[in-house]
């Protein structure tokens, strides 16, 4: 066993940590045993998008399969997630879990799959599945790289955001399928920007049907370059050079591994992006390890100033020791009140923004609903009275109008997201009487950063006095607040807008009994809309005041201990002092040995 | 001190010295400090009495009330002090003529495509009404055909904007169509008040229990996306008429009077005059701040050492050089969206043939062609053209976005060229450098004055300087440089591409219609129906690609170009100007800077305590 995994399992070690945090035993080991299974576990999972008709499915069949086992379909669109990973010999079975955590093995091929991931035989995820779980032998896999094909944001239900969301959450990477003809549209941009942000590894597969010219392809590539340049520029994301777009022919790549024509493969363009997404998998371990590294490096930094500052304490005389207290508490009191100032500005970020929006959804109701029901007047003006054609219309129309709502808010979210990024970046931590600031959220979003959020969500939930220690470019990274509060948020408005209020109107011949039930459901639609949305932003809300609450506490938990321990210090009789000097200069040889273990293994 | 006399002083600075654009922005300023202007529009489609109204307010039948419908010209009248009625025409090439009473009538009624606008300059004793601004506006057609201008530059500036919808005629599809077409382009953030008249309202109508009046006001409410309380004004020939006196009847005047004081109310309002004011004074300091920037950079040239005067030069060719590459950036852009629009279009199209040939065909054969025709026209095919207009929009959008990118680039480069780049070390040229960096970046930012300078400096044309002067200096210039891309610009370019697009598709819709009436045959009609409407999407097509490569991308094509030159050029002239000065007779140059400085500095110190006159 290498020193890192006996120091993550060693009890010794959890126990002085414990005692020179003032932690739980209990809460330590979980950390350190959660670092410990982070480390052997070989699974990254990576995340693939594209919206209908991207030829996501035939993507991942062809990075994967050797039969097709997806369901091709081009107009309907996956309902379930599906979780591709490693076996060294496939089983030729896939696994269906369901919501209430029954599961069911089924043979992995199309048709099979197809009554519980397409939604035209599980329409709204009625089976309630929870996801399906397939394996594959395939190189690409080997290394712990793990793909799941999502849902698209359309087809999100009840029973599978949660899911939906674990999976993003647990993401280190995001892999877009692109399409050639039409480029990346304007939804398509603000959907790619949302993901891109929380996690900048990110793999840009342009799709290129058969029919599609090289000049399509060509012109198409540039539009999407253009449209990726911008996300980038517009939301922080560090770009070594530009983003690589993927040329791939799907249904090529597909057709040339299923025939073991080799030839077709190679030229569909598949064997790129696949070597990447390899290469990239062949790294993460090491990444893993070196941030658990860090982790543990600081975990022992951390108590090594502890121990130091208590020796210190010890020695020094009564008085000393008052004052000293004294000025703590002084700078703590004034600590707080900065903190809280911040927090307060924060809160009103969030307050305003939410005002801001509710206005604008407001006016939308109206706007909205004048423009829909100008629309059908003029429709039936016109002379169409035939009442399921009006209902289709009057259908489009609202998706329309909705989709405004939806890109409106969805863009002004993302500006607001990084606002409220920006100024927790400058908030500070507290600890043993230093402050450092909390923010890794450096101006610019670097791949990479977000391998730290699915290795070290322990950490963050964990919680308490364990904030004192979040310090450090890497702990402090995404598994600090700033993940928390505004990655908490990722996918409050996916998810959202899923019930757009439609309602068939079943119209009679005469246009003077059709206006008013049309603008009746018209009524409904704009109504049931609005609530929706300012419902998620109240979700929104809500959610960020009650992470920063959290972490406040969290700092004051952490100063009470250290209020604690000054306190015994002082009033310990020169035996207490005498018994404590010793334990501690056993803690110190203890830790400098661990970390000089450590080091050992430098990576 | 007078506010006014500090603005004449001004002026005089400014002719002195030669600055044509700035004595005309300066020449606008003193005038709507003395003389307050207001902007009233009025909106309606023919016959429902607008210029009837106008006709109230002056006394007499001074425009013609019958005005044909599609050809009309927007008539502008302003009231003021003097007896005597004066017409004349103002050309689209900005000229003006004075018209004959008689030529002014027939002009009102037809007027020949190279006038503007008319106008007339009328009497009011109400000193309320003095300084009025009233634009009698044709109908649907019309405007949205021959009036792109009144409809984009001054219905935005309006005051205040008067609907009028005639009682009889109720609210029917085109003037749905006119109300929407105003608020889109002229007030889509509902900004401007807004007065609803339903006119010629017969006696024996309570407007309280009316349906045909709810009906309206329901109509026109959603129309304009606002709550709208109407103002019900009385037919004035019912009397008469029931008397039989057929010359009172064609003579009779409504009584207008609410209307025009609620008029009069709203551009009077206290919280306007005082915005008006502080807007018109801030003006006043920026430009005159900003003349005496200038000022001081013609005194830097006066006095230049020779080595501070080649630098100088170099100053001139790196603002040339920027903007020579920023001209050709935008050629380039241009020809790209060009071909990019004509190969997205070719794509789209193809697309909605199929999803029409599939709706089309899949209809049930027995019953409804003429419904499925009529769904075809009204519905899918306006709705696909919807769909295309979006996707048009965001391929212009990043394309721009690019170029956007691109100037910003060339211009902080030429920025930072002209900061940095100081071969002769002296205070004085460190400092030129740094004014010149300064306006170059105000201007890109195009903000404050400068907005007021480019729309004087040729840009805005006849249009220039009219209009609400607190909309006019607070809105953002910077459209198409500088930081621009927000959603106001997203939504204008929407705006003027899907309204483009629609356009062209009701002209081949309305042939569409006729064509679903006459196919009967139960076995065939599919196919006929198919065929004219590929057709139609043919001849759309077309249509949309001439317009598009033409008027509209031409557009684009010269306010990024104006915005280029209205950025540089000032410059380049200003400093071309003064090195030749400098050259010819610099030391009684040098004097009189030094006396416009002085009498300049007096200005500013005095502007921001002085008073307008009541």
């Amino acid at each position: 066993m290498n020193k890192l995994e006996v120091l993550l399992s060693s009890v010794d070690t959890h126990t002085v940590l414990s005692r020179l945090l003032g932690t739980e035993l209990s809460i330590v080991s979980e950390r350190y045993k959660k670092f410990h299974s982070r480390l052997n576990k070989k699974r990254f999972v990576v995340s693939v998008a594209g919206v209908q008709g991207s030829g996501k499915s035939t993507m991942l069949n062809a990075l994967t399969f050797d039969d097709s086992v997806l369901p091709i379909q081009a107009d309907e669109t996956t309902c379930v997630p599906v979780e591709i990973g490693y076996s060294e010999t496939s089983s030729g079975k896939a696994q269906v879990r369901y919501t209430d955590g029954t599961t069911e093995q089924i043979p992995a091929n199309e048709s099979a799959l197809a009554i519980f991931v397409d939604n035209k035989y599980n329409p709204g995820n009625s089976r309630l599945v929870d996801r399906v779980v397939l394996q594959s032998a395939d190189k690409v896999l080997e290394h712990g790289l793990v793909l799941v094909d999502l849902p698209g944001v359309g087809s999100l239900t009840e029973s599978n955001v949660n899911t939906t969301r674990k999976y993003l959450g647990e993401s280190i990477g995001v892999i877009f399928v692109l399409r050639t003809v039409p480029p990346i549209t304007r939804s398509e941009s603000i959907f790619i920007a949302q993901q891109w942000v929380q996690l900048p590894t990110a793999w840009f597969i342009q799709n290129r049907w058969t029919d599609e010219t090289n000049e399509e392809a060509e012109a198409g590539r540039l539009h999407n370059l253009k449209v990726l340049k911008g996300i980038a520029e517009n939301n922080r994301i560090r770009l070594n050079g530009d983003p690589v777009i993927h040329l791939v022919t799907a249904y090529h790549a597909l057709k040339g591994r299923l025939t073991g024509n080799q030839e077709e493969t190679r030229r569909s363009g598949i064997l790129d992006s696949a070597k990447s997404l390899r290469d990239h998998s062949i790294h993460w371990p090491q990444l893993v390890r070196k941030q658990i590294h860090e982790s543990v490096g600081a975990d022992l930094i951390s108590c090594t100033d502890i121990v130091a500052q208590r020796m210190t304490d010890y020695k020094k005389d009564k008085s000393r020791l008052k004052a000293d207290i004294e000025d703590a508490e002084r700078r703590y009191a004034q600590y707080m009140d900065d903190t809280q100032s911040k927090i307060n500005e924060a809160t009103t970020i969030v307050r305003e923004f939410i005002v801001d929006q509710k206005r604008s959804t407001q006016r939308w109701v109206a706007d909205a609903r004048a423009q829909l029901r100008n629309q059908m007047r003029t429709l039936v003006r016109k002379g169409l009275i035939d009442g399921p054609r009006l209902s289709t219309a009057l259908q489009e129309e609202q998706g329309r109008q909705g989709e405004n709502l939806s890109l409106h808010i969805q863009e002004q979210y993302m500006a607001h997201c990084d606002k409220i990024r920006q100024h927790i970046a400058h908030m500070v931590t507290w600890q043993n009487g230093n402050v450092s600031t909390i923010g890794i959220d450096t101006p610019t979003r670097t791949p990479y950063e977000n391998l730290a959020k699915p290795i070290l969500t322990g950490l963050a939930s964990i919680g308490g006095a364990w904030g004192g220690l979040t310090y450090g470019a890497t702990l402090g990274s995404a598994g600090g607040p700033i993940g928390l509060i505004v990655g908490g948020i990722l996918g409050a408005l996916i998810g959202g807008f899923l019930g757009w209020g439609t309602k068939r109107v079943v119209a009679s011949h005469q246009s003077s009994e059709l206006l008013p039930k049309i603008f009746d459901a018209i009524d409904h639609f704009v109504e049931t809309s609005s609530t929706d949305v300012i419902g998620q932003l109240e979700k929104h809300e809500a959610g960020v005041k009650n992470e920063l609450e959290k972490w406040l506490h969290s700092q004051t938990k952490q100063f009470q201990a250290e209020l604690d321990y000054a306190t015994k210090t002082m009033h310990a009789s020169r035996e207490e002092q005498e018994a404590a000097l010793k334990g501690l200069e056993a803690d110190e040889l203890a830790l400098k040995a661990w970390l000089s273990d450590l080091n050992e293994e430098s990576i | 001190m007078n506010i006014a006399s500090l603005a004449s002083r001004l002026l005089t600075v400014l002719q002195a010295h030669e600055d044509t654009t700035r004595s005309a922005a300066a020449s606008m300023l003193r005038d709507r400090i003395i003389q307050p202007q207001s902007y009233v529009s009025i909106i309606g489609e023919t016959s429902t009495g607008k210029s009837t109204l106008i006709n109230c307010l002056i006394g007499h039948a001074l425009i013609p009330m019958a005005a044909g419908p599609s050809t009309a010209a927007v008539i502008e009248i302003i009231l003021g002090e003097d007896a005597e009625e004066k017409y004349s025409a103002v050309y689209r090439d900005a000229s003006h003529e004075v018209l004959h009473a008689d030529k002014f009538k027939e002009y009102a009624l037809m007027a020949p495509p190279s006038v503007q606008r008319l106008r007339v300059c009328a009497h009011t004793k109400a000193p309320e009404y003095k300084g009025l601004h009233i634009f009698d506006t044709p109908g649907y057609n019309s405007i949205a055909q021959e009036h792109q201008e009144i409809l984009e530059r001054f219905l935005p500036e309006s005051d205040v904007i008067i609907f009028v919808n005639g009682y009889k005629s109720g609210f029917g599809q085109s003037d749905q169509d006119l109300y929407e077409l105003v608020h889109e382009v002229a007030d889509p953030d509902n900004s401007i008040p807004v007065v609803f008249v339903i006119n010629r309202v017969p006696l024996s109508v309570y407007p309280e229990s009316d349906s045909r009046i709810k009906e309206i006001i329901s109509n026109a409410s959603d129309s304009l996306k606002r709550e709208l309380k109407p103002l019900i004004i009385r037919s004035a020939t019912e009397n008469a008429v029931y008397q039989g006196d057929t010359n009172a009847a064609n003579n009779a005047l409504p009584d207008a009077s609410v209307l025009w004081q609620q008029v009069s109310q709203l551009v009077h309002t206290a919280e306007r005059k005082t915005a008006v004011r502080e807007k018109l004074k801030q003006a006043l300091l920026e430009l005159a701040e900003n003349a005496d920037k200038a000022l001081e950079r013609a005194e830097q040239i006066a006095i230049a050492s020779n080595a501070e005067l080649v630098q100088v030069e170099s100053q001139v060719a790196t603002l040339e050089l920027a903007r020579k590459n920023s001209l050709s950036e935008i050629a380039e852009s241009m020809t790209r969206i060009a071909s990019l629009l004509l190969k997205v279009l070719e794509r789209e199209v193809t697309d909605i043939r199929k999803k029409l040939q599939n709706e089309i065909l899949s209809s049930s054969k027995w019953l409804g062609a003429e419904d499925c025709a009529i769904w075809v026209a009204q519905h899918a095919l306006p709705s696909a053209v919807k769909n295309i207009a979006k996707t048009l929009e965001f391929t212009i959008y990043v394309e721009l976005q690019e170029l956007n990118e691109k100037l910003e680039e060339i211009a902080n480069t030429a920025i930072h060229q002209i900061e940095s780049d100081v071969q002769v070390r002296s205070d004085a040229s460190t400092d030129f450098a740094k004014s010149l960096g300064m306006e170059l970046t105000e201007r890109l930012a195009g903000a404050g004055i400068n907005r007021l300078l480019r729309s004087i400096g040729g840009v805005g044309g006849d249009a220039a300087g009219m209009g609400n002067v607190v909309k006019m200096l607070s809105k953002r210039l910077g459209k198409l440089v500088g930081k621009t891309f927000s959603r106001e610009f997203y939504e204008d370019l929407g705006r003027m591409f899907t309204k483009e697009l629609m356009e062209k598709m009701a002209v081949v819709v309305a042939v569409l219609i006729e064509v679903g009436i006459f196919i009967y045959e139960a076995q065939t009609w599919q196919k006929k129906l198919y065929n004219k409407v590929s057709e139609a999407i043919d001849e759309w097509h077309k249509s949309v690609n001439e317009s598009m490569l033409g008027a509209q991308l031409n557009k684009l094509r010269m306010q990024n170009e104006q915005g280029i030159q209205s950025i540089y050029d000032p410059l380049i002239r200003e400093l071309l100007k003064n090195l030749e000065l400098r050259r010819t007779d610099a030391a009684p140059w040098q004097a009189k800077l030094a006396i416009f400085r002085a009498e300049l500095a007096l200005i500013r110190a005095e502007i921001p305590t002085a008073t307008f006159q009541e």
